[in-house]
């Protein structure tokens, strides 16, 4: 008090910030000490008393109610207000706050994931059609062949836990970080286990679902079937390419979407991120289905972005080059009809940049809403958040779509001619 | 138009194949010829090395001047854009494109340079081909005549010198199969295409201006 005095002189004090010494750690043991401390200028000042964590202001969301003497007097609810470092809540709570704040990006990184699973799956799927075909018609159950997928993800899902918590432990070890603990150690890959085995419930389904005879005859799920579709719309010859590479996207609509909602929630994370970092001073903060979130953006989330983005390219790649693979004889035919390599790579190479698009155009919608149901308003920043928001999807499509491009364009022109 | 010297096609993945040895032929600008003989005596075999779709174990094959054997990558590409069309037994057109689009198809990349409109030209040829009211149908939605057409029209997109179909009738019924003759006739008695057709059925040969007969890979 005597130090108040000494440097505001008379004037009012609103608050005394006080940075308990040796605290940190959020344990029970530190909380004590710091209420202790608390209690402690209480008892002997008569100042009320707040415990937050950090040392310098955020902001922060309270809900401002009007107290009795301020309804008598006519002033009314101010309802949520932001203030700067004041917390009107217990250290705990705060706590739990940045945790479910976290929890968002990690759950999107883990759905991501989930995403890239259920691609997978569905990949093998696709790729063992005829032998699931030839399966039923040697008299397997449905339920057997339903398992066999499952068990075949039970197994990927596995190896990839493992390996993955393997690969991230030594990476902790050889930085001389503490490894998490054994639970977690444990917990991780099982998670990954059970995300896999989700990612695989509808390949599962389908693959049960296959029928033995038309499919020795003709490869395709079912959609291959379908009656010739109506042209829609006329395309000039300067569309065409891009026409086909819609075209292409669409075919494969399935891994399509699948390789696509994961480069969204990739580029909605960015987009999310680069707005808060732009506009909000790096802090994410706000409340999102009813809970309170309060994170500051750091170098690991632009991580679990990069991680996503992988993944989303990892997924785009691999379908483009399913793509490929089917339309081999497609290929041959441009190559003897006298397209150039290079002609026949870049028509591929848009084929990927179609499906970035298609990606960060959900992405980028996503991240928006997610955006403004935190602040309800963008900055210029948002021009920037957009424009990764596309670019960066498109970018990545167009690299997924290297090895693919580089395969197509391979394609000996004799193929054409090959018979099924 | 056409000369090969001493053609020898060795097919080695797996056990070797003799599929043409020592074909030494010339077929002159405006010709329509017909390559027959019984199943595996080298028809396709020859038409994809002067196609260049393939490269020959020896010998040479000359089209319109040019030794094909001396080019590579884009030069091979640009000169079958530029010299020859295809036609073939199973059609070949991309599913998801309409006919013009087919058509249109070997000059997409390329129609920077054309003198002429591509879509205008695509159009004129289809009318010419008979399919002007058929611009806009999927492959699919055509019989397999009226494909063989749109692939015919495909082929001329690019005015090659030479026409090579590799049995352009063999999945089409016998009416259907004539049309396609008397249209390959047509087009090559009015713009002069040297036309080069390998084929089981008697009608087209009997169309032809003359009769290159294989067996076991050799002329006889
Ligand atoms: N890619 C290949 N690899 C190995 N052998 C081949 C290949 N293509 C063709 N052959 C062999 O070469 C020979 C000639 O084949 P080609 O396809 O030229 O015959 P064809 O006269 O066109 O027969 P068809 O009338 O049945 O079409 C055959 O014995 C065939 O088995
Ligand atoms: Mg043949």
């Amino acid at each position: 008090m005597e130090a108040a005095r000494f440097i505001g002189g008379d004037k009012c004090i609103s608050a005394i910030r006080v940075r308990v010494d040796g605290i940190d750690q959020l344990t029970p043991q530190a909380q004590s000490k710091i209420e202790a401390v608390a209690s402690e200028i209480h008892r002997k000042t008569g100042l009320d008393v707040d415990i937050m964590v950090g040392s310098s202001p955020r902001p922060v969301l309270i809900l401002r109610r009007s107290d009795p003497v301020e309804l008598a007097t006519g002033i009314p609810d101010l309802g949520y207000v932001e203030e700067w470092w004041v917390q009107k809540n217990v250290t705990l709570s705060y706590h739990r706050r940045i945790q479910s704040g976290h929890l968002l990006l990690i759950t999107a990184l883990l759905l991501t994931g989930g995403l890239f699973a259920a691609d997978m799956a569905w990949a093998d799927l696709l790729a063992r059609q005829r032998t699931l075909a030839l399966q039923k018609a040697l008299g397997w159950r449905s339920s057997s062949l339903m398992t066999q997928t499952l068990r075949r993800a039970l197994l990927s899902g596995l190896g990839a836990g493992a390996g993955g918590t393997a690969l991230a432990a030594s990476i902790l070890a050889l930085a001389r970080h503490p490894l998490p603990s054994l639970p977690w150690l444990l917990g991780i890959p099982l998670l990954v286990t059970a995300l896999s085995l989700l990612g695989s419930l509808y390949p599962a389904l389908q693959a049960a679902r296959v029928l033995p005879i038309p499919l020795l005859q003709m490869a395709g799920l079912r959609h291959r079937a379908r009656r010739p579709e109506r042209t829609r719309g006329r395309s000039g010859s300067f569309l065409l390419p891009a026409r086909y590479a819609l075209l292409g996207v669409a075919r494969r609509w399935s891994r399509s979407l699948l390789a696509g909602l994961t480069a969204a929630l990739a580029a909605g994370l960015l987009v999310l991120l680069v707005g808060v970092v732009t506009d909000r001073a790096g802090y994410l903060s706000g409340t999102l289905l009813g809970e309170y979130i309060l994170v500051q953006v750091e170098g690991y989330h632009w991580m679990l972005v990069g991680v996503g983005l992988a993944l989303a390219a990892a997924g785009m790649g691999n379908s483009l080059l399913a793509g490929v693979l089917e339309r081999r004889r497609d290929i041959g035919v441009l190559k003897a009809l006298g397209w150039r390599t290079v002609a026949v790579a870049r028509l591929f190479l848009l084929e990927g940049a179609v499906l970035g698009l298609l990606g960060g155009v959900a992405g980028t919608a996503l991240g928006l809403s997610v955006y403004l149901a935190l602040y309800r308003s963008v900055g210029m920043g948002m021009v920037w958040a957009l424009l990764a928001g596309l670019g960066v999807p498109v970018g990545g499509g167009v690299l997924a779509a290297a090895y693919p491009a580089r395969m197509a364009a391979r394609v000996p022109p004799v193929e054409a001619l090959r018979a099924e | 138009m056409i000369t090969t010297e001493n053609l020898t096609k060795i097919y080695t993945d797996g056990a070797p194949v003799r599929a043409l040895e020592d074909v030494t032929l010339e077929i002159a600008a405006g010709e329509f010829v017909a390559i027959t003989g019984p199943s595996g005596s080298g028809k396709s075999t020859l038409l994809n090395l002067i196609g260049t779709l393939d490269r020959p174990t020896s010998g040479r094959v000359v089209v319109d001047g040019v030794d094909v054997g001396t080019l590579r990558g884009n030069a091979l590409a640009d000169f079958r854009r530029e010299r020859i069309g295809f036609v073939f037994q199973m059609f070949h057109l991309v599913p998801t494109l309409t006919a013009l689009e087919n058509v249109m198809l070997p000059l997409v990349p390329y129609r920077r340079g054309l003198k002429f409109r591509l879509e205008d030209r695509a159009r004129e040829l289809l009318e010419a081909v008979g399919l002007g009211d058929r611009l806009h149908h999927l492959p699919g939605q055509l019989s397999g005549g009226e494909q063989q057409r749109v692939a015919i029209a495909r082929a001329l997109i690019n005015t090659p010198k030479v026409i090579l179909a590799d049995e352009p009738t063999g999945n089409l019924d016998s009416r259907a199969g004539a049309e396609i003759v008397a249209l390959l006739r047509q087009l090559n008695r009015e713009r002069g295409v040297t036309v080069l057709v390998a084929t089981h059925n008697e009608v087209v040969a009997q169309a032809a201006d003359r009769t290159l007969r294989l067996r076991d890979g050799r002329v006889v």
